[in-house]
């Protein structure tokens, strides 16, 4: 005699499904929805701390004014959040010319260009960067500005069109500067946050009409055609890259032996890091939000077989009376469990994906950053956990099932 | 004189009432069916007849006596082992035919052979065209005559070659010639099959059609094998 046949098995599982395809369907699509939650929420979370604590291009450090080292990054490397305030021009030359430091930009922000924030800097910041074909750094002589693959993108501008930058950061609430500059390069897109950003020589938001200078203290405001003495200029910060972790550390030691009103935020990653340790428990809840929902999924397999005990009790007393063995009963009501949470579960890969372009979209949108979409372990396990808790979920049906008694089904 | 089919001896069943007591519904001494043999079981409703076939099947347990089915004593098997034996020996034609309704013909046919023998839809196949619904295979049963149900229910019930066909007042839902007519072709593929058919039913027109008709009521009775032979 034959053991029972896979394909049998496969047929009572099938025909079963399909009969209440419905509330099959829904089964799965919640199952799908939870496995794609849970999966989004540990491999987001992972990719974005992956790609804001990399920081950018390589520095190693923000130079600022006295406050938060996190601000000082958010602002500096990610254009959010506002400049904390300034320092002043002197500490960033003795910086940039100290040993130990390969490269330091300045950084002078405040101005924006339809919502995209106008920094200030010199030639040295587009040593890394590449540029799309025809265009060039821009001449610090001239009102010039080099513009990410963003900018271009959402606001029209390209090589050769003409721009005014915006007083303050949000388009509605600042004047457009009289200054008139015009695009001599277009970055190539990075996927980072200079994509987002209009660079114009640092001396130009020195000059914009209306800006103050107070490195000296005092106010000053510069004039046409008149040079800007280097004690009154002052920069909204300074990315550094130091030959090595030492420089770093000596230069944070010096700032406050000193008393400076700065703040190095050293290592960059690390204030980031930070933030995302902050941000823990939030994550933490949100795990367990998703795991809960993976429960609720489950127990929407168990309630939606479990409804049709009833109606398939005689349907049992007759498989049983055609000599189905009580095992075989469970099995079949098992696997049924299982196949619906399995197919959620790779439906719930399509969910991730979905999830993924829909949040990634959103942080790009606000950050220039992009979240790649790569493989995670949650990819494997959230699947595995998906199968086993459906099929856990099965076990109540199956044993109404196993308890079918024939003589009093089919009396 | 070869083995017989089914053989019982002092099998008795009582199921317990609401009120405690224990209602005898089954009493039979002795009773046999031979090889090949066709017998029609009688009697009044309630008298026993469905459980008297959920005994000889092994669906229910007797509470005393012996139940031998193709040389296996049900007694002395397992839950599990029951089973399997039902699956290999016996083939069961309800009489609402009982058929699986998200299966279709060919499927219900199938499975009446796929926990014993193993599924062999070449056979099941064969079984439903000599049955004259070749051409309804993949018709699922609510898209089936009552008739043409009753010939699928037959078809599962012999698929899994078995030696024994119990039949529970199979042409209770057919109108009296088309009743004939089902029986006629039962008793028939029984006979080409080469299996024994015990059937229970109350009709009087199916009881007379068989040459050995007996009265379940009278099987417990001493020297109920004699007497109960009408």
């Amino acid at each position: 005699m034959s053991a029972l046949s896979p394909s049998t098995l496969a047929l009572l599982v099938r025909r079963s499904l399909g009969s209440h395809a419905l509330s099959t369907a829904v089964t799965v699509a919640s199952a799908a929805l939870a496995s794609g939650l849970v999966i989004a929420v540990f491999a987001l979370s992972a990719q974005s701390r992956r790609a804001f604590a990399g920081g950018e291009e390589g520095f190693d450090a923000v130079l600022g004014a006295k406050g938060s080292e996190l601000q000082l990054v958010l602002n500096a490397v990610f254009h959010l959040e506002t400049s904390p305030g300034n320092v002043p021009w002197a500490l960033y030359e003795r910086l940039a010319e100290s040993p130990g430091v390969a490269r330091a930009i300045p950084y002078a922000v405040g101005d924006s260009y339809h919502g995209f924030r106008v920094v200030g800097t010199t030639e040295e910041r587009f040593v890394d960067l590449a540029l799309a074909p025809g265009g060039r750094p821009f001449d610090v002589h001239h009102r010039e500005a080099v513009i990410g693959a963003t900018v271009a993108r959402e606001t029209g501008l390209a090589v050769g069109r003409t721009f005014q930058p915006t007083h303050g950061l949000e388009e509605s609430d600042g004047h457009e500067h009289d200054e008139e500059y015009v695009v001599v390069g277009v970055l190539a897109p990075s996927g980072g946050p200079v994509d987002r950003v209009v660079f114009i020589p640092i001396e130009g938001v020195f000059r914009l009409g209306g800006h103050v200078l107070r490195g000296a203290g005092e106010e000053f405001h510069a004039h046409h055609g008149e040079e800007i003495p280097d004690e009154h200029k002052e920069v909204s910060a300074v990315l550094v890259d130091f030959d090595g972790p030492q420089a770093g550390f000596e230069w944070k030691r010096r700032l406050a032996d000193e008393g400076h009103d700065a703040t190095l935020a050293f290592p960059i990653g690390r204030s980031i890091a930070e933030l995302f340790d902050k941000l823990g428990f939030v994550n933490r809840v949100l795990e367990l939000v998703a795991w809960l929902v993976m429960v609720v999924a489950a127990a929407s397999i168990l309630a939606s077989i479990t409804n049709t005990m009833n109606e398939r009790r005689r349907e049992f007393a007759i498989l049983r009376a055609l000599g189905a063995r009580r095992s075989t009963l469970l099995t079949a009501i098992l696997l049924e469990a299982t196949a619906i949470a399995a197919a959620g579960a790779a439906l719930g890969l399509l969910v991730h994906v979905g999830l993924h372009f829909a949040v990634a979209g959103l942080v790009e949108a606000r950050t220039g950053v992009v979240l790649e979409l790569a493989l995670h372990p949650a990819m494997l396990f959230t699947p595995a956990a998906m199968v086993a808790l459906g099929a856990t979920a099965g076990l109540v049906p199956g044993l109404l099932a196993y308890r079918t008694e024939v003589g009093e089904t089919l009396a | 004189m070869s083995a017989p089919v089914l053989q019982l001896e002092d099998v008795t069943k009582a199921y317990v009432a609401p009120d405690g007591a224990a209602r005898p519904v089954l009493d039979v001494r002795s009773f046999r069916l031979e090889a090949g043999e066709q017998v029609a079981m009688f009697g009044a409703s309630g008298s026993g007849k469905t459980t008297f076939l959920h005994v000889v099947a092994g669906l229910v347990t007797p509470d005393a006596g012996r139940v031998v089915v193709c040389g296996g004593d049900l007694a002395g098997m397992s839950e599990a082992e029951r089973d399997r034996h039902r699956a290999a020996h016996v083939g069961y034609v309800f009489q609402t035919f009982e058929l699986l309704p998200a299966f279709s013909a060919l499927e219900n046919v199938v499975l009446g052979m796929a926990f014993g023998p193993g599924p062999d839809e070449a056979r099941a196949r064969h079984l439903l065209e000599r049955l004259g619904l070749g051409d309804r295979l993949d018709d699922r049963p609510r898209a089936l005559s009552i008739g043409q149900r009753q010939r699928v229910a037959v078809a599962r019930a012999l698929a899994a070659r078995p030696s024994l066909v119990l039949a529970d007042e199979p042409t209770g839902n057919l109108d009296p010639e088309r009743a004939a007519e089902a029986l006629g072709l039962l008793r028939e593929v029984c006979d080409e099959e080469g299996a024994s058919l015990l059937l229970v039913s109350h009709d009087r027109a199916a009881i007379e059609s068989f040459d050995r008709k007996v009265d379940l009521g009278a099987l417990g009775a001493v020297d109920a094998a004699a007497e109960g032979e009408a």
